[in-house]
C-alpha cells in the first residue's frame, strides 16, 4: 500500500493539472510532427535535429522570457517606452545565441548522422535547415514573448507567472513550424543534393 | 549537445518510429514531462538542501518522501494520460498506432522509469555541488531536461523494438 500523506495529495493537486495541460499543449506541436513523416523519409537523419531544437527553443525562450519579466519589473521596457535600446538588447542576445548555437547543432547533426547513416543529408542541407529553423523560431517566439510579456503587466499579472508556461508548449509548435518551413524551402531549392 | 544523443537515438530507430505515426506525436510530451517532473522534484529537494541541513534533506521522515510518492504518482498518472490521448487521437485522426495495452506499457513503463533514474541520477548531483557551496538550481534543470531526453528516448525506442 503506498502511503498517501496529506503532503503527496497536495503535490497531485498542484503537479498534475500543470502537467496534463502541457501535455495536451506538446500532443499539438506532435500532431505537426507526426504530419512530417514524409519529410522525414526524405531527408534521411533530419530527426536528429528534432530534439535539440526544441530544446535550444526552450533555453532561449525560457532567458528571454525571465530577461524581459526583470526588466519590466524595473521600469526599463514597457509599452509606452517602445522599441527603446533596452528592449533591442534583451532581443539581439537571444538572436545572436540562436545563429550561433544551431550553426554548431547542424554541424555536429551532420557528423553524428554521418556515422549512422549510409545515405544521409549533406553538411550544408543540415546547417541550413538548423539555423533557417531556429532563426525563424527564434523571431517569431520572440515577438509573441514581448506580446505576452507586455499584455501580462498591462493586466496587472506577473509576467514572470505567466510568459514562461504559456510559451512552454508553443515554443515546440513554433520550433516544430519553422523546421517544416526550413525543409520547404530547402526542397523548392533542390538542396537535398547539395553537399 | 546532450539532445543530439537523443535525436541519434531516434533517427537510429527512425524506420520503426515512422512505421507507427502515434509515437512521433508522442515525442516532444513524453520527452518534456519526463524532464519537468524531475525538475519539479529537484526544485523542491534543492529547497530543502538551502533551508536545512543534507542529512534533514535525506531524512525518510522529511518530505523527501513525500515527494518522491508525489512525484512517481504524478509521474503514472501523467504517462497514462499521455498513452490515452495518444490512442484517442490515433482513432479519431485512423493514424497507425499499436494495441492500446502495448501502447501504455511501453509508454507508462519507459516514462515512469526515466523519472526515477534522474532522480536517482540527480540526487548525488545536487548533494555533491550544495557541499561544495555551488547552486544546484542553476544547472539541475537544464541538466535534467536534456537527460531527461537521451534516458527517456533510449527506453521508449528499447521498448518499442523489444515488443
Amino acid at each position: 500500500m503506498i502511503p498517501v500523506s496529506p503532503e503527496v495529495i497536495r503535490i497531485l493537486k498542484e503537479t498534475l493539472p500543470a502537467t496534463i495541460i502541457a501535455t495536451i499543449g506538446e500532443l499539438v506541436a506532435g500532431a505537426f510532427l507526426g504530419n512530417m513523416t514524409n519529410i522525414f523519409r526524405m531527408f534521411p537523419g533530419l530527426m536528429i535535429l528534432v530534439p535539440s531544437i526544441l530544446d535550444l527553443r526552450g533555453c532561449l525562450s525560457t532567458a528571454l522570457s525571465s530577461r524581459l519579466g526583470t526588466a519590466l519589473h524595473l521600469g526599463v521596457i514597457g509599452k509606452e517606452l517602445g522599441f527603446n535600446d533596452e528592449l533591442k538588447e534583451n532581443l539581439i542576445a537571444p538572436l545572436i545565441n540562436s545563429v550561433m548555437l544551431s550553426t554548431i547543432l547542424g554541424i555536429i547533426a551532420y557528423f553524428v548522422s554521418s556515422q549512422l547513416n549510409v545515405e544521409g543529408i549533406g553538411l550544408f542541407t543540415f546547417v541550413f535547415i538548423s539555423l533557417l529553423a531556429s532563426v525563424m523560431a527564434t523571431l517569431f517566439q520572440m515577438s509573441i514573448t514581448v506580446y505576452f510579456a507586455f499584455t501580462a503587466q498591462e493586466k496587472g499579472l506577473d509576467p514572470d507567472n505567466v510568459t514562461i508556461p504559456a510559451l512552454a508548449s508553443l515554443g515546440d509548435i513554433i520550433g516544430i513550424i519553422s523546421l517544416y518551413i526550413a525543409t520547404i524551402i530547402i526542397m523548392s531549392i533542390g538542396g537535398v543534393f547539395i553537399g | 549537445m546532450l539532445s543530439i544523443i537523443s535525436g541519434s537515438v531516434l533517427d537510429h530507430a527512425e524506420e520503426i518510429i515512422l512505421a507507427i505515426p502515434a509515437f512521433l506525436l508522442a515525442i516532444p510530451a513524453f520527452a518534456n514531462q519526463a524532464g519537468d517532473l524531475a525538475a519539479v522534484f529537484f526544485a523542491k529537494f534543492t529547497t530543502e538542501l538551502r533551508t536545512g541541513t543534507i542529512e534533514r534533506a535525506l531524512s525518510t521522515s522529511s518530505t523527501l518522501k513525500a515527494n518522491l510518492i508525489g512525484i512517481i504518482l504524478t509521474a503514472c498518472i501523467g504517462f497514462t494520460f499521455l498513452s490515452g490521448a495518444i490512442s484517442l487521437i490515433s482513432i479519431v485522426a485512423g493514424i497507425p498506432s499499436l494495441e492500446p495495452f502495448k501502447q501504455w506499457f511501453i509508454i507508462f513503463t519507459s516514462g515512469v522509469t526515466t523519472v526515477i533514474l534522474l532522480i536517482i541520477i540527480g540526487m548525488p548531483v545536487a548533494i555533491i555541488s550544495s557541499r561544495k557551496g555551488l547552486d544546484p538550481d542553476n544547472f539541475m534543470s537544464p541538466i535534467l531536461t536534456t537527460l531527461g531526453d537521451v534516458i527517456g528516448m533510449l527506453l521508449l525506442v528499447g521498448l518499442i523494438i523489444l515488443i
